[in-house]
């Protein structure tokens, strides 16, 4: 076999959308054998160019404007999708969108099929590769009953058993917990230390990577190289460019808040939970019947407790004009409970809104009052135009609002998203990172008094997390805001929000204190 | 017993003598054979398949009412004689009117409701004992339709337990904006058209990340073939509603 | 064939999307038909979502744009509704088929250069009358009284016109706009006349 350095190399590429320059000469060198991150500012071009360098993009019909792409020393033009992958293939933030098939098994036959191993191979091959990363049990599951740390590793599988030499990974965290998002790097590192992958990871929390990783490659705008190789050792040196381009470094401390300070304009309780039984969502009425009813003749083993989500029999108050944070593992029901508080979901309990009970309030009436930003941007646009969006929301609340004023207003909002720019956008064409903001600022803009967030700074820079979580904090001490959010970043609600509570074990525990403490601890 | 499963049948061999079996029937007009269709379609589920009688029936009963209402549409208006609206709205002339329109549509209604139910038999027949992947893989071996199409529905299909979830939680969304959604409403769709396009665009992205190309040759784990027995069914089956055809009386 | 796989996929989506709502329409459409039944009219419940089925081979050759688009696409919805379990089977390939030929013959004669609203009614009309046709000789329809057939198609006609005549198109149009079709020609088509 040949030796070769570099298992990708980027020469002097330049790639635009319609008029706009998105990659602007960019050229870059990723190490064989190596963990290399890459980092950069929302918007900086990072999907665009891991799209490039693993040979997705440009489509058949468009073209670079100019420079080479090399894996493995080889013009990745001259490869077929079937030959590339056996260099380079790609895991995509979306664990939902990685399959074609319904079980991991058929998933890794479809990808073993597609290189042309011979049908006798398949099965051996597959169990081999199961095994190694132990995931036996996850073979035959249906891939959508599967969380989304199972999806993600059953991804990995398929790269895997393709015996793909480099792999790149666009925020594959984004939609993990911590403990998941560990057990996927440690595989990761194996899969470099006892194979010698390649693997090259797009995030924008450093901290998961912070023991593992080889080397950094920090992007600015239009996807400029600003420093290429920042090691474990040269990390320090490097911390002032980081923090100028709204990065996250390791262990940032900057935004800790003085906790409290806006605090509470009075002690009212805004929403309460009571006694609250939150079920999963699969199951109506009649199958649960039917099925306990099958238990009760020993058929078909599901407890009772396996449906149940969220058992809390404390109350629970949110305090009128704090700031919450769910903290608990993916796939716990977090969500669920948000659809509850809006009645989308049906739960035993009660749940009060400014106390009175939601199931004698109209939804129309209570969803004037309680907004919500979902994990899925796409779903809560209006409009085809960035700057119509925020406007939309502003008028709906603000009916007298005149239309200079108007305009002024949601251009400042933009700003402060750094969203400007794309003001005549369409809401759909945006990175991943300004959609989601984009999504939050347009419920911002609305009046409602208690907003619930679904992982608010998902896939946000350090920059975009802190606009955020300030502005919301403005609003709180403003007009009174109550902020109900869910995230899987502890430091985050460390230091954001008046109380945490975590979900474990079905219910809801205080933890408030001892997070304080443990950050400390650090 | 495992072996005289009509699940092993080929499938595109089993599809086409679906369809051949239909354009026959829609040339005639004799109750006894729809109606014989009919029930040979429910004894080989029944005896010589794995379907379970539960989704039989379940998938049966909408079949039943589309093929129940075709009758009683050609009771009231069947070409020979049909009640004018006058006689219905008339409501004294009513009774003698469905009398004597029924006399003679009766035998048109039953000929419309059973030969709805005749393609409803084909049609359960088929889908009830048919694997969506071996149905896929026997349509890229035997009928040549090109892998990235097989491969395509089959991840379209994947997609459907997202769909109505996402639907709804668009539907939700926009509420919760204060954007007023009826059930006639254009937006929810709207969002959902573009969630399905940005799943596809994602979806094909991650497949030929994985090395699935157009052109290129591929092995294949499930490689469906015809055999004598796949062709001699069919024949048997064809014949047997071509005989039935020329013998019944009715 | 020159579809690429996010072609298929993108209208294999779409066509279960739109296969969603058509069933949740004959939910409608079945009460619908229910209360016409003991008028003898209950085939005329279905008849005002017709256009439903129409839709998808009117999306795909309205965003794709080239020969065969319609009636592809059509196919690929009636094989998913297949697969998912629709009691005709098979036999609403059949009619897929036939579907997909009466929506895209109009817009083939036009050689896919023309794409009006006056063109896309005129599609969604010619459709609906081949559709009738099938239904005559397969459905039997020929057994049933002509003003009845009239009927039916009179309002098999116009929901086509508002479902893939206008609606597809007024769609189809904001989703260029929002800019989502641009890998295909409509959306190409668009980002043209915005400069
Ligand atoms: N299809 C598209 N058409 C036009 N512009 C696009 C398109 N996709 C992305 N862009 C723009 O290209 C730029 C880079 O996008 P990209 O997704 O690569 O950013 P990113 O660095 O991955 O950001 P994030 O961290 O938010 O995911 C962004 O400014 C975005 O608005
Ligand atoms: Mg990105």
């Amino acid at each position: 076999m040949k030796v070769c350095e570099a298992a990708i190399t980027v020469e002097d590429v330049t790639f635009r959308y319609q008029k706009r320059v998105i990659l602007d000469h960019v050229s870059l060198t990723i190490p064989e054998g190596k963990i290399s991150l890459i980092m950069g500012a929302s918007g900086s071009g990072k999907s665009t160019l891991s799209h490039i360098a693993s040979g997705l993009l440009p489509e058949e019909d468009e073209s670079l404007e100019s420079g080479e792409v090399y894996v493995f020393n080889q013009n990745i033009r001259n490869l077929t999708n079937n030959r590339r992958a056996e260099y380079v293939t790609m895991m995509f933030q979306n664990p939902d969108l990685q399959f074609c098939m319904d079980t991991l098994r058929k998933e890794m036959r479809f990808c073993l099929e597609n290189i042309s191993v011979p049908k006798d191979e398949m099965d051996s091959r597959i169990e081999r590769i199961a095994e190694e990363l132990s995931v036996e049990s996850l073979l035959d599951r249906k891939l959508f009953t599967l969380s989304g740390g199972e999806k993600q590793k059953a991804a990995l599988c398929c790269l895997r058993v393709i015996k793909s030499r480099c792999i790149i990974l666009d925020e594959p965290f984004a939609n993990l917990d911590s403990i998941s998002a560990m057990n996927l790097i440690s595989l990761l590192k194996d899969l470099r230390d006892d194979f010698g992958m390649t693997i090259v990871a797009v995030d924008h929390q450093i901290d998961y990577w912070k023991d593992v990783f080889d080397s950094i490659i920090l992007l600015g705008s239009n996807g400029k190289i600003l420093s290429d190789g920042i090691t474990r050792d040269t990390l320090s040196s490097h911390s002032s460019l980081f923090i100028k381009e709204g990065v996250f470094f390791p262990d940032y401390e900057s935004f800790k808040q003085n906790r409290f300070a806006s605090s509470i304009s009075n002690d009212k309780e805004i929403v309460t939970l009571e006694n609250l039984v939150i079920r999963r969502g699969e199951e109506s009425k009649k199958d649960r019947r039917r099925r306990l009813k099958r238990n009760k003749r020993g058929i078909f083993k599901l407890d009772e407790a396996d449906m149940i989500l969220i058992n809390q029999k404390s109350k629970i108050s949110f305090m009128k004009g704090s700031m919450t944070a769910l903290l608990g593992r993916s796939g716990c029901g977090k969500t669920t409970l948000f659809l509850s508080l809006l009645k989308q979901h049906s739960y035993d309990g009660t749940i009060e809104y400014d106390g009175t009970d939601i199931k004698k309030i109209k939804l129309k009436e209570l969803s004037n009052n309680v907004g919500i930003v979902f994990q899925n941007p796409i779903n809560q646009f209006i409009t085809q135009n960035v700057l119509e969006e925020v406007k939309v929301s502003i008028k709906l609340w603000n009916k007298t609002i005149d239309s200079d004023e108007l305009d002024e207003m949601a251009l400042d909002m933009l700003e402060d998203y750094g969203l400007r720019d794309y003001k005549r956008q369409s809401p759909y064409l945006l990175s991943q990172g300004q959609m989601r903001r984009l999504a939050v600022l347009s419920v911002l803009a609305g009046g409602q008094k208690v907003l619930l967030l679904d992982e608010p700074t998902y896939g946000q820079d350090r920059k975009s997390t802190e606009t955020i979580m300030s502005n919301l904090k403005s609003k709180m001490e403003s007009d009174g805001l109550t902020v109900i959010f869910t995230t899987h970043d502890r430091k985050l609600a460390a230091s954001w929000a008046d109380s945490i509570y975590e979900l474990n074990d079905k219910s809801f525990i205080n933890v408030t204190e001892e997070s304080e403490g443990r950050e400390s601890f650090e | 017993m495992n072996n005289l499963r009509v699940e092993r049948w080929n499938p595109s061999v089993k599809m086409f003598t679906v369809l051949l079996s239909v354009i026959l029937l829609s040339f005639q007009y004799k109750i006894m054979v729809t109606l014989g269709v009919f029930l040979f379609c429910l004894i080989m589920m029944i005896f010589f398949s794995d379907a379970r009688f539960k989704s039989i029936i379940k998938i049966l009963i909408p079949a039943t009412f589309a093929a129940l209402g075709m009758f009683v549409m050609g009771l009231y208006y069947s070409k020979n004689n049909s009640i004018t609206s006058m006689d219905v709205s008339d409501i004294s002339s009513v009774p003698y009117a469905l009398r004597a329109a029924m006399s003679t549509n009766l035998i048109s209604a039953a000929q419309l409701g059973s030969r709805i139910l005749a393609y409803a038999g084909l049609g359960i027949f088929f889908s009830l004992t048919t694997d969506e992947e071996f149905f896929i893989s026997s349509l890229m071996h035997q009928c040549h339709l090109s892998p990235k199409f097989a491969y395509g529905i089959l991840a379209a299909v994947h997609l459907v337990p997202n769909l109505g979830k996402e639907y709804k939680n668009a539907v939700f969304a926009f509420r919760t904006r204060g954007i007023r959604v009826g059930v006639f409403s254009l937006k929810p769709v709207f969002a959902m058209l573009v969630n399905s396009i940005y799943w596809s665009e994602n979806i094909a992205m991650a497949m030929q990340s994985k090395g699935f190309s157009d052109n290129e040759s591929r092995t294949y784990y499930i490689e469906p073939k015809v055999g004598v027995y796949d062709i001699l069914l069919s024949i048997a089956i064809l014949s047997l509603i071509v005989f039935a055809i020329n013998s019944a009386p009715i | 064939m020159n579809w690429k796989l996010k072609d298929v996929l993108m209208m294999g989506i779409i066509s279960v999307l739109f296969g969603v709502i058509y069933l949740g329409c004959t939910y409608a459409g079945g009460i619908l038909s229910g209360v016409l039944t003991p008028m003898g009219l209950s085939a005329l419940g279905y008849e005002p979502f017709y256009g439903i089925y129409f839709m998808a081979g009117a999306f795909g050759v309205y965003v794709m744009r080239k020969p065969g688009a319609g009636i592809i696409s059509e196919m690929l919805a009636a094989i998913i509704e297949c697969l998912l379990g629709n009691y005709f089977g098979p036999i609403i390939i059949l009619s897929g088929l036939v579907q997909g030929i009466g929506i895209e013959l109009l817009i083939a004669l036009f050689r896919y250069k023309k794409f009006s609203y006056p063109t896309m009614i005129a599609a969604s009309v010619i459709c609906s009358v081949l559709t009738l046709l099938y239904n005559l000789v397969v459905s039997g329809y020929n057994q049933i009284a002509v003003p009845v057939l009239l009927l039916m198609l009179a309002v098999r006609i116009i929901s086509a016109i508002i479902f893939s005549g206008v609606l597809t198109k007024l769609v189809c149009d904001r989703l260029a706009k929002a800019g989502v079709l641009r890998g295909y020609a409509v959306g190409k088509e668009f980002a043209m006349s915005e400069e």
